[in-house]
Formats: C-alpha cells, sequence, structure tokens
C-alpha cells in the first residue's frame, strides 16, 4: 500500500461551566465542543461553521483534549465536506441549543473523519436534561439561547477556499 | 478495522468465486461474496446501496455517480477516515452490511460545469450563487465582482496595521466571507432596502453634521455597496461580534471599499464593545444583542465620546468615527457609564441618568457600606437578582462583570426593583413555592438550583451578618423565616428592608432625621450643622448623635 498521510483529529471540549457555579448557569448544556484537524479548529455556533486557529475563540484554550483519531481526509477534502455540511445539515438558522448543537456537529465531523464518536456524555447531557420535567418546562426559554463562541471566522460556501 | 467480524450468513469453506477482481485478498478468506447494504452519507443527503462486498471500490463509485447525478472523478468515499481508494474492494475495507460511508462531492472550481447534466448538490449551490452575482451585476452590481478579485491583494497590504495577531486566521477568508456575504439573496433584499436606509440615515442629524465635517462620509453614504454592507454588519450580530473580537481585523473593507473611511462607524462602537469585559461575551448571543446593537446606534454618541479616549491610534483611518467624537464633548459621563449602558438596557436608564445614585452609592455610610460589602462578596447573589428582573442571558453576562461594576450597577436596580412591593412579593412567593419543593421533593433541587440562589449559601452567613447590621426592624422577621437549607429567603426579605432604608435614605437626611434634629434641639445642641453630622454618622440613633455631640463639644 503506498504511503498515506495520517492527520490527527482531535476534540476539544471546553466545559462552559468552570468558574461558574454549575448549578447557577441556565446554560445546563455545559461543555462546547469543537474539532481540530489540520490545524484549525472548527466548530457550529449559531452562526453556522466556523473555523479559528486552535484555541483561538473567546474560550481560551480548552479544557479538555480528546484524541479522536486520525483520518487520511485531506484538507481540501474537508473543506469541501464542511462547506456542503454548512449548505445543508449545520446552516445557522439550524443551530439549537439541546438537539443540533456544536456538539452534533462534533459528532458528525469526527464520525466522517475518523469513524468514531464523541464521548457520549457530551452527547447525551442535553438529551438527559431535556428527559427531566424542569427541562421540558425550561425548554423554550433555553431554546432561545444561542451559542457563538467569538473569535471564529464563519465558514463560507466554497469559493476556491482550498 | 472489522475485518475480523464473521459473516455468520454464509459459514462456507474457502470459494473464490470471482478470483479476478479479488486477487488481492488475504489468503483463507471463508465465505462468499455477499450482498450487503451499504449507506452512503453526503453532508446534504443519504442513499442505501445494495451491492456485492467484492465490488471494488471504483465499482461502486459508479454506481454512486449513477444515482448522485455527478462524476466519478468527484467522488470522494471516506471510512473510518481513510480515503477508499479505487482498487480495494469493499471488504477489504471492512465494509460490512449496514455500515455507513461518508461520500464529499468534489466542486468544480474555475473550470464551467461539464455540459453532461447537473453535477452533485454542491455544485448546485454553487450555481445559483454565482448566478446571483452575475445576474445581479447586470443589474448594476458590477462593480462587485471585480471587487471580489481584488480583495486579496489589498489584505496582505492591510496585513501590516495588524498589530494583534489574536487571530491568525488567513485574511483571504474574511474577505471572501465577505464578499461571499454581499453575493447572498439577503443582500438583494437590502438593495431595495437601500434607498430607505441611506434616507434613514441621512436624516439624523448628526450624520448631517457629520457630513457636513466630513465630505467622505456623504460619500460614503452615496455609496451604496457600503450601505449594503454596513447595514448587513448592523444586522448580523455574528458577524459583529466576530468584527468586535478582533478590533483590528476589521482592516479588509478598507480595501473593500477602495477608501480609507470605515462606514457606520461600527468599528469604532465595536471597538467600544470590545473595551468592555470580553467575558460580557462569554460565547453567549442572544436576542438580546439585537436591543444592544440598536442601543449602540442611537447611543452612538455617549459610546464615540469614551471611545474618543481608547485606541486613538486607530482613529486614522476612521474620519467618521473621530468625527462622531466631537458631537458630545463635554459627555459627563465616565467609563462606567458606557458599560452600564452596554450591560443594562432599560434599568440602567434612570442609573445613566441619576450619577448622583452614584455618589450616594459611594457615600460611605454605614449602612450602604454593609450593602455593598455583601454585594461584594456576593455578586452572584446580586446578579442572582437580577436572572429574575432581566433574563438568563443578560445575567450571564452579569455574574462575570467585575465586582465592583457589579455592585455599581446592580445595587441601585436590584434595590429599586426590591423596592417595589409587587416584585418583591413576586420573588417572595417564587422562594416560598421553591422552598417547599426543596422539602417535598428533594430529588428535584438539583435542577432547581439556578432558582435557589444556592451560591450565595456558603456565603450567607456572612451576608446575613452583614445585613444583620442593618437597622431595619424587618431583619427579625426573616431570620423567622430561615432554616439551615433555605437562607435565601432570608436574604430576600432582608434586602428587601435595605431597599426600603435605601429608598429612604434617598432623601435628603435633613428631612430623614427631621425627628431626631428635634429632639436634639429640645435636649440643647443648638447647632444645626453638628446635630445632622451626629445624626448622619449614628444612622439617625439619637441617643448615640446625642453621645458623639457631647464628645466633641467637650472637646
Amino acid at each position: 500500500m503506498e504511503p498515506t498521510n495520517l492527520y490527527p483529529v482531535k476534540l476539544y471540549v471546553y466545559d462552559l461551566s468552570k468558574g461558574l457555579a454549575r448549578r447557577l448557569s441556565p446554560i445546563m448544556l455545559g461543555e462546547h465542543t469543537s474539532i481540530v484537524v489540520h490545524k484549525d479548529e472548527f466548530f457550529f455556533g449559531s452562526g453556522g461553521i466556523s473555523s479559528c486557529p486552535p484555541g483561538g475563540t473567546l474560550l481560551g484554550p480548552p479544557d479538555t483534549v480528546v484524541e479522536v483519531g486520525s483520518t487520511e481526509v485531506t484538507e481540501e477534502i474537508f473543506l469541501e465536506y464542511l462547506s456542503s455540511l454548512g449548505e445543508s445539515l449545520f446552516r445557522g438558522e439550524a443551530y439549537n441549543l439541546f438537539e443540533h448543537n456544536c456538539n452534533t456537529f462534533s459528532n458528525e465531523v469526527a464520525q466522517f473523519l475518523t469513524g468514531k464518536k464523541i464521548p457520549s456524555y457530551i452527547t447525551d447531557l442535553p438529551s438527559e436534561v431535556l428527559s427531566t420535567p424542569f427541562g421540558q418546562a425550561l425548554r423554550p426559554l433555553l431554546d432561545s439561547i444561542q451559542i457563538q463562541p467569538p473569535g471564529g471566522n464563519t465558514f463560507g460556501r466554497p469559493n476556491g477556499q482550498s | 478495522m472489522p475485518h475480523t467480524t464473521s459473516k455468520s450468513q454464509v459459514p462456507v469453506p474457502v470459494q473464490m468465486a470471482q478470483n479476478g477482481q479479488t486477487s488481492r485478498q488475504p489468503p483463507g478468506k471463508d465465505v462468499s461474496p455477499s450482498i450487503i447494504r451499504v449507506l452512503v452519507k453526503t453532508p446534504n443527503a443519504q442513499e442505501e446501496f445494495v451491492v456485492s462486498d467484492d465490488t471494488t471500490v471504483s465499482q461502486f463509485k459508479e454506481a454512486i455517480s449513477t444515482q448522485f447525478k455527478c462524476n466519478v472523478d468527484q467522488l470522494v468515499l471516506v471510512f473510518v477516515g481513510r480515503i477508499l481508494k479505487d482498487q480495494d474492494t469493499l471488504y477489504q475495507r471492512g465494509i460490512l452490511d449496514g455500515y455507513t460511508v461518508h461520500l464529499v462531492i468534489k466542486s468544480k472550481n474555475g473550470p464551467p460545469p461539464q455540459p453532461s447534466g447537473p453535477h452533485g448538490p454542491l455544485l448546485m449551490d454553487l450555481g445559483p450563487r454565482e448566478g446571483i452575482g452575475k445576474v445581479v451585476g447586470n443589474g448594476g452590481r458590477q462593480p462587485i465582482i471585480p471587487i471580489r478579485n481584488t480583495v486579496p491583494t489589498p489584505i496582505p497590504a492591510s496585513e501590516p496595521e495588524k498589530a494583534k495577531a489574536q487571530s491568525q486566521i488567513p485574511q483571504p477568508r474574511t474577505a471572501e466571507r465577505m464578499a461571499q456575504m454581499l453575493e447572498s439573496p439577503v443582500i438583494q433584499q437590502l438593495l431595495s432596502n437601500t434607498e430607505l436606509m441611506r434616507q434613514l440615515i441621512m436624516d439624523h442629524p448628526e450624520v448631517q453634521q457629520l457630513m457636513k465635517q466630513n465630505p467622505e462620509v456623504g460619500h460614503i453614504l452615496d455609496n451604496s455597496e457600503i450601505l449594503r454592507h454596513t447595514l448587513d454588519l448592523a444586522r448580523n450580530p455574528a458577524m459583529m461580534q466576530e468584527m468586535i473580537q478582533r478590533p483590528d481585523m476589521p482592516r479588509p473593507p478598507e480595501g473593500f471599499w477602495g477608501n480609507e473611511t470605515n462606514p457606520g462607524g461600527d468599528n469604532a462602537l465595536g471597538r467600544n464593545y470590545a473595551e468592555l469585559p470580553d467575558s460580557l461575551f462569554g460565547g453567549i448571543q442572544d436576542p438580546l444583542r439585537e436591543n444592544l446593537f440598536t442601543e449602540f446606534m442611537h447611543g452612538a454618541s455617549s459610546l464615540g465620546g469614551t471611545s474618543h479616549t481608547q485606541s486613538q491610534e486607530k482613529q486614522d483611518s476612521k474620519p467618521m468615527p473621530r468625527v462622531l467624537h466631537n458631537p458630545p464633548p463635554g459627555h459627563p459621563l465616565s467609563g462606567p457609564t458606557p458599560v452600564a449602558a452596554a450591560m443594562d438596557q432599560c434599568p440602567s436608564c434612570h442609573f445613566q441618568d441619576d450619577p448622583q445614585l452614584l455618589e450616594d452609592l459611594s457615600s460611605g455610610t454605614r449602612f450602604t457600606g454593609s450593602m455593598l460589602q455583601l454585594l461584594v462578596q456576593n455578586p452572584h447573589l446580586a446578579a442572582q437578582m437580577m436572572l429574575f428582573m432581566g433574563s438568563p442571558q443578560l445575567y450571564e453576562q452579569m455574574r462575570q462583570q467585575l465586582p465592583t461594576i457589579l455592585q455599581q450597577m446592580q445595587l441601585s436596580d436590584l434595590l429599586l426593583a426590591l423596592a417595589n412591593p409587587k416584585a418583591s412579593q413576586a420573588l417572595l412567593q417564587i422562594e416560598q413555592g421553591l422552598q417547599m419543593l426543596s422539602t417535598e421533593a428533594p430529588a428535584l433541587l438539583p435542577w432547581l438550583t439556578p432558582y435557589l440562589w444556592g451560591l450565595g449559601r456558603s456565603g450567607f452567613p456572612e451576608a446575613t451578618a452583614a445585613g444583620a447590621q442593618s437597622k431595619e426592624a424587618s431583619g427579625p422577621q426573616g431570620r423567622g423565616k430561615t432554616d439551615t437549607r433555605y437562607q435565601p429567603l432570608a436574604i430576600l426579605q432582608r434586602l428587601q428592608a435595605l431597599a426600603g432604608g435605601y429608598s429612604q435614605q434617598m432623601q435628603p437626611p435633613e428631612v430623614r432625621f427631621r425627628p431626631q434634629m428635634e429632639r436634639l434641639r429640645a435636649m440643647g445642641f443648638r447647632n444645626h450643622n453638628a446635630n445632622l453630622q451626629a445624626l448622619i454618622a449614628t444612622e439617625g440613633d439619637t441617643s448615640a448623635a446625642v453621645r458623639r455631640l457631647k464628645r466633641s463639644q467637650a472637646s
């Protein structure tokens, strides 16, 4: 087999409740995640898919870094993929704090890149919250919360970017 | 790679039915080729394919290209992060029944779409966009397209300007993005509104003043593209946020606009915004922000006043914002107040308008001192109060503020809100309900904690101590309701009392202490001023004031 390049894929986990008393936070989704590959960090927020240098959002460096694996997917292909994701499944307006958030995106991308999912404790958090009557009650309120960590560059449509 | 999983459905000894294709198979393949269902997933869609597992990838791609109506060359199949090569078979790559393979359809950049049928979803998206660019170009937007091409070139020129390397995003991306933004259908709609917006802007008296002082502004306003982009900026909080975060960044528009002025003063405002504690933006974007922006637009003058003092060096390229500073030269409000303006909305109105309050706050009477201390020690407490007054998002922003700012801002709002009997009544009811819940269904507590003001629990002992210093009579009443688990109620009431006391304090001491003054005078203390001072110092305690006066008389 000819040698193929393997690019490491990492998951950056930002614990949003760090420093804030967790019980006070109306943002029960306590973690924001992003995927880091090809020396860039990619995440999904209410502004759509964004990218920045690793750790370059306002949130600073991540609290946890999870090694997802490695991928053969080149940057070019990856950007194409992200572009079409941004057109379809991960448009900005599709953002929903509970069901279609940054972690959804990270999961999707991680699977694409490596076939693996991100740790379940992150993805299960929203449904855990939603399954409580309290969560259900708060849902309309929380639905309106949109998280967009500043410092990212919104991913545009394909336009000869790669 | 799941090569080792056995195919239980066909446990047949060695049988190489199609040897020619599978010459690369590892020896000892013990199952015959079987039909598998493979899910091919694109970002936009997914299709199921039923194929034999010794289909080669290239054959698979052909089937896919027919299904997705694109060229085989455009297809990139990814499985478990590996790019599938044409000569492998699906089985070799470990693709078993029910597995999902990811598909990326490459778009064709540059070369015109091939005549052979429509391309994949990617290109279909690209098409209309280019169409928009071209069609609209005919409608007078011709300049857009050449600008798009020229955007990359001014970028390198503007690079050296950037002092901060805060984000090393390749510049072309930003510019490209902006260019793309302009091409979006949204802009088309804005086109129709540009006239309207221009009228609106021109009608603003400050703008007119600006235009007098700076003819370039008029030029900008006349330039529909710039207007359009400015409007888009204003309408798009996300983008505004980006620009805010990288205050040195928005240089690309310079090249884009073709001149040195930057319309809308958005960046000036944005920079002001950036002056605020960064945590204000803790990643939270909410509908409230729209309001903040409108407030900015209207409050441009007040903010302009402050930005004048900061980041002067950036002003050279921004004659318009600089001019903005001139109208409100003697703006009385100082630095913290725009902070207040930005963070609070209506609650801060009265605060802003009344710097007197600030003074009252900092006049270190024992009463306010204790109150301030209470809040300083428990900013979370104050923030929690805001939770009910504002919204969770606002609250989130609040609690990350410096304690001083917080207390300055929150204090009056807090107390004034508390002074509203109905509001505190409602709060009390909520607290009572929660208290009941806590006793009836403790299991719910973890989820209720945001509303339990539980954070203050650890600080509550000191809070109670601080609160106890107040001389209000309702203190004991609050204490009566305190149980070990549920102190917030007590605090609420105590604060309520403090609020009542504070609002009382807002009256001049003379008025407040009139009865005591009378008494002092009756006792023989004629010195009106000294009496007043003594009373103030002792918080209206007549006997203490007497002692004080005697002491001072004796000395």
